[in-house]
């Protein structure tokens, strides 16, 4: 997620879309036996970074072991980030878009005939708010973070 | 029918309502004729003048008594466009007298108003629609999706739907929204509930697709944008997960974002999580894209009745120019689909797909992701 990472701080940055105040983002995992859990944590920790908020509250719903998982997260400061990850049998793909309270960044992976233009997301080692995702799925209610 | 074979359209509400756009595409199918406009008589003055006014423009006549205009047998279809807090009442009277009613989105302020018109409904067995986006080709590609059973089992859906209207970046920053849990007031000159407004697109969508009904919500809505929202204590922006039956996961978001956010009208995208595949679809796909030595879209200037963009009528009076970025590749007949598939419910004596009864469980849903916002809890629509 590095180069995504780097090129949308670079947007920030300059004050082109204000201040983020949501981030809807959309995670194919491919070819992944593993938990999802992972790479809904990884996208948490990119939507905390973006978002100049500390987590407040995390909701979760699906299964890290099966077909999806889908968080949202409610900030301090009133921003949201609704974050999905799918296990897929194609490419991993992701398709996000960021909001300012001035303008939007939208990215998505090229797919289809152009995919291998494009720069799949790495998934690092981040496991921002893992606990209380995992937590979350299991009392199926939202989970108050300290902060 | 009238004894010249088409259907007489009443029209309620005026300029500065959905109406501007419905009277003429009612008017385009050649099995209805439009007979008047009419109101309610202690209706707000300046509803009535705005209704007047269409009326005068359309050459149609105003009839001040709605009871009188519902008595004529030359109506058959109420096209129903008064301010939302209006429209349980109004609705259920229509239903009522026997008159198949059209319903602006959203059908009602609250579960309980809708379900005024949803029982006056079935005691009367006329035929109604609310105005969603799911007779739009491009809702009808996923829906084809989907019932093809390419992506397997469905697990998850997300839909976001948002407006690139209005001039953000006057709201204040990094002020959390206090939600409250129900809606007293839904219609001002500068701003609407956008969750309700534009999330009722999305989550109806989600309702017709998946079939199924939504046992739990969790939402959260925002003042992100505009000083007007904030101004009239109403949010910008919403989002909600839901439950849907058989463990289906949902989410929507729904807001306006501001002219210069979108290459075209706003996001409207949908993404199907499947058991065997994930497909996504963007209603903005198939299109042209033009680059061209002409002038850049330029935000229009704010009409001081219509800040956000919301009406055919004061758009025109300021000249307001289309961007020309992105060009659609598709049909443009998407509105007049959804006018004549009304018809043809009334004529084939078979229920809309968002029938009152069906559109009321967005409201249902709406409604509740409101308590959620208010509470910080998950709200259940089943106990």
């Amino acid at each position: 997620m590095e180069l995504l990472k780097k090129a949308v701080d670079s947007v920030i940055d300059k004050d082109r879309i204000g201040s983020p105040v949501f981030l809807r983002c959309v995670l194919n995992v491919a070819h992944s036996k593993d938990s999802l859990l992972h790479a809904a944590a990884e996208i948490t920790s990119l939507a905390n970074e973006w978002i100049p908020s500390l987590p407040q509250t995390v909701y979760a719903q699906g299964d890290v072991n099966a077909s999806q998982v889908t968080v949202m997260v409610k900030y301090n400061d009133g921003q949201m980030a609704v974050l999905c990850v799918n296990r897929v049998e194609t490419e991993t793909a992701i398709d996000m878009m960021l909001v300012g309270n001035k303008g939007v960044i939208y990215h998505e992976t090229p797919i289809g005939r152009h995919y291998l233009s494009g720069t799949p997301p790495q998934l690092g080692n981040m496991q921002a708010l893992a606990e209380a995702i995992t937590k979350s799925l299991a009392t199926g209610e939202p989970i108050m973070e300290e902060g | 029918m009238a004894s010249n074979g088409k259907y007489g359209v009443l029209l309620l509400g005026g300029h500065r309502t959905h109406q501007e756009n419905y009277a003429g595409l009612f008017a385009n199918d050649s099995r209805c004729q439009l007979i008047a406009f009419a109101d309610e008589q202690d209706a707000p003055i300046e509803r009535i003048e705005l209704a007047q006014s269409l009326a005068k423009e359309r050459q149609l006549p105003f009839i001040p008594n709605l009871d009188e205009a519902l008595a004529r047998e030359d109506v058959h279809i109420v096209s129903l466009c008064p301010e939302v807090e209006r429209r349980g009442r109004i609705g259920a009277k229509c239903a009522e007298a026997g008159k198949h009613v059209y319903l602006d989105k959203p059908m009602a302020l609250n579960a309980d108003e809708a379900k005024l018109i949803v029982d006056a409904v079935v005691r009367n067995g006329i035929k109604t629609q609310m105005f969603s986006n799911i007779h739009s080709s491009w809702a009808r590609t996923v829906k084809h999706a989907l019932d093809s059973g390419r992506i397997g089992e469905l697990k998850a859906i997300h839909c976001d739907v948002m407006f690139a209207k209005g001039h953000p970046g006057s709201a204040p920053v990094g002020q959390k929204r206090k939600q409250n849990p129900t809606l007293d007031k839904y219609s001002f000159v500068e701003a609407k509930p956008e969750m309700f407004d534009i999330g009722v697109y999305a989550v109806s969508m989600v309702n017709w697709l998946t079939g199924k009904r939504v046992q739990k919500v969790f939402g959260g809505t925002g003042n992100y944008f505009f000083k007007e929202h904030h101004g009239c204590d109403l949010e910008d922006f919403g989002a909600l997960v839901l439950s849907i039956d058989e463990g289906i996961t949902g989410t929507i978001a729904a807001g306006r974002y501001g002219w210069q956010s979108h290459a075209q009208g706003g996001v409207r995208k949908v993404h199907l999580v499947g058991s065997d595949a994930t497909l996504t679809f963007d209603a903005s796909s198939n299109r042209l894209e033009v680059f061209a030595a002409e002038p850049v879209f330029e935000p229009p200037t704010p009409h001081p009745l219509d800040p956000m963009g919301m009406w055919s009528s004061t758009q025109s009076e300021i000249g307001m120019r289309p961007k020309q970025h992105w060009i659609d590749v598709v049909s443009e007949n998407d509105g007049q689909r959804e006018f004549s598939a009304f018809i043809d419910c009334i004529e084939n004596g078979v229920e809309s797909e968002m029938n009152a009864e069906f559109a009321a469980h967005s409201v249902e849903i709406i409604c509740a992701g409101y308590r959620s916002a208010a509470s910080g809890e998950v709200v259940s629509l089943t106990e």
